[in-house]
């Protein structure tokens, strides 16, 4: 199960992401991927956007507009000029490494451009199961502003999570 | 990259720009939460997508640097951290060439090698030079508030806040700012000027008063006090267009005699007084003019005229010349027409067909209502070569009004 990263509105009652169709919720949007005439999301065309965990955490984050990560990130001196609310949270899901592969049965993460990846679905599949199998993961994703990645001193310099 | 793709990267600039500095201005007055709305945000997040990646450097970093209005900056952890001495020669260097982005960076690396409200002011400086006036107000108004005995940041804010055209901001800043610095000239001055642009842009004749007690005090504080040239100048033409707003035209000239004789050399003071000539007596007007323009004034309607009367005396080089340099110097498009119009008349009789089918054709598309342009452009397509010529002469106090509007 690839490993991954979202930044999302928190629910304070159990600290995990708040479920919505919006950019900073999760769920995903229509115009996130492409919808065919019978209503299914078509694999292959996008999907709820997510980055890759890359060392230190910050340069896939600065890839994100300062106003959507948490400015507690700056206060604590990871991330200088993160001035997002503070109801949002950098979470984590998924432990393994950042390639193609299933999320979960029904859905899977596919890496695109730079740090930038979407979770979709793994076959052609209804709008609406889509949409709840992407809010089935809630309790799957895990605080992740604590993590730091670093480079392993192997010759294939695979990414290891050192704390979390 | 197209045109339709560049400008929607440049506005999506802009509204990344504006979203980043009211994040932190909403903080400042107790919103916390803006953009947290999630309508707001998908707009946002819209624009951020279409930025290049030196676009999102330069947001991250003016996020970064806003936090300097809360003191709650922090250092930059970059690997490539310049030594001190490299750093100022960095800052030096980049200042001198105008780098402001390069400049903006700078800073980053530094807390404490130069002092803050310095850092604070060369930011808002950068940003004004950048063309973000609301971005410099934050930071000049931050260097006033780590500096509040300094009235130049206040001049600065509140000359960017003009900028931006925002005139109830304006008019509070500048009754805050007279109340608080009673006696220092330059703010007096200033404030004056100030309120008699307010009075044209609302419009409020009682302004005009108000602007006018201002300049008046500063102008009474002034033998004990060291002020700018380029800021008396401003001041007197200011006075000299409040007195005429004011119904009161008689006293503006020998309160530009007696200012001209103080300082000969300053154009602005040549120009207003030649304003203020081409009601009443229009070849003084050409004389002040043509000493504005010698000492290099700012405004293109010295210019303008010195131009007319140039090509009505034979001298195209010069009427071309003149030209040029207000076109470079007009933003009205009806000025410019006028510009190239002038030029297409000197080329003409120069024998430079070429030249003048060109420049009758930008100014026709500049001004396409004025017949005389028009008229002009018509005949030399048809070969024919009867032109109309502008006159000399007095203008009417109404179109003196309008001149003094974009002075």
């Amino acid at each position: 199960m690839p490993v991954t990263y979202r930044v999302m509105s928190e629910d304070d009652r159990d600290n995990k992401p708040i479920t919505g169709d919006t950019g900073s919720k999760l769920g995903v949007r229509d115009s996130d991927l492409t919808i065919d005439d019978s209503g299914n999301a078509v694999p292959g065309t996008g999907g709820t956007s997510v980055i890759e965990p890359m060392p230190g955490l910050k340069l896939f984050l600065q890839g994100m507009s300062p106003t959507m990560v948490p400015r507690r990130l700056h206060d604590n001196g990871k991330i200088l000029g993160a001035s997002g609310s503070n109801a949002k949270r950098v979470f984590r899901v998924g432990s393994g490494i950042w390639v193609t592969g299933n999320l979960t049965p029904d859905l899977k993460v596919v890496p695109d451009t730079g740090h930038h990846g979407t979770i979709q679905p793994d076959t052609l599949t209804l709008m609406s199961n889509f949409r709840n199998a992407i809010k089935a993961t809630r309790n799957d994703w895990a605080d992740g502003e604590c993590d730091i990645w670093v480079r392993s001193n192997s010759k294939n310099e695979k990414l290891r999570l050192k704390r979390a | 990259m197209g045109t339709i793709e560049f400008q929607k990267r440049k506005i999506a600039f802009e509204t990344c720009v504006d979203d980043t500095l009211s994040v932190f201005l909403a903080r400042q007055s107790n919103d916390p939460e803006y953009l947290d709305d999630d309508t707001l945000a998908e707009t946002h997040e819209r624009a951020w997508e279409l930025l290049d990646e030196e676009q999102k450097e330069q947001i991250w970093g003016l996020s970064s640097d806003l936090y300097a209005l809360s003191d709650n900056e922090k250092r930059s952890d970059a690997i490539d951290q310049p030594s001190e001495q490299s750093l100022t020669e960095m800052i030096s260097n980049s200042y001198e060439k105008q780098d402001w982005k390069k400049l903006l960076r700078c800073f980053r690396f530094q807390l404490g090698l130069i002092d803050k409200e310095t850092v604070e002011y060369m930011r808002g400086r950068a940003w004004e030079e950048l063309g973000f006036p609301r971005v410099s107000v934050a930071f000049y108004d931050n260097a006033s508030r780590i500096e509040p005995a300094k009235p130049i940041y206040r001049y600065l804010s509140m000359k960017q806040v003009q900028k931006l055209g925002d005139w109830e901001e304006l008019q509070q800043r500048c009754e805050r700012n007279a109340i608080e610095m009673p006696d220092d000239a330059t703010m007096q001055l200033l404030v004056g000027e100030l309120y008699h642009d307010i009075a044209m842009h609302k419009p409020d004749a009682a302004m005009n008063v108000v602007a006018l007690e201002h300049l008046d005090r500063g102008f009474e504080l002034l033998p004990h006090q060291t002020v700018r040239e380029s800021v008396l100048g401003s001041a007197v033409a200011s006075r000299v267009f409040v007195l005429t707003n004011l119904q009161r035209i008689s006293d503006t000239i020998p309160f530009l005699n007696s200012w001209i004789e103080k300082l000969p050399n300053n154009a602005e003071l040549r120009s207003t007084r030649g304003i203020v000539y081409l009601t009443i007596d229009y070849a003084q007007a050409v004389l002040d003019f043509e000493v504005a323009v010698e000492f290099g004034t700012a405004l293109a309607l010295p210019y303008l005229e010195v131009a007319k009367s140039k090509l009505l005396k034979r001298q195209y080089d010069e009427t071309k010349r003149l030209c040029r340099m207000g076109t470079q110097l007009s933003h009205r498009d009806a000025e410019l027409a006028e510009f190239h119009h002038l030029s297409g008349l000197a080329a003409f009789f120069m024998q430079d067909l070429q030249r003048a089918g060109h420049e009758f054709q930008r100014a026709a598309t500049l001004a396409p209502f004025n017949q005389m342009i028009r008229t002009n452009e018509r005949m030399l397509r048809e070969g024919r070569q009867h032109f109309s010529l502008p006159k000399e002469g007095l203008r009417s106090e109404g179109e003196i009004a309008q001149l003094m509007n974009t002075h």
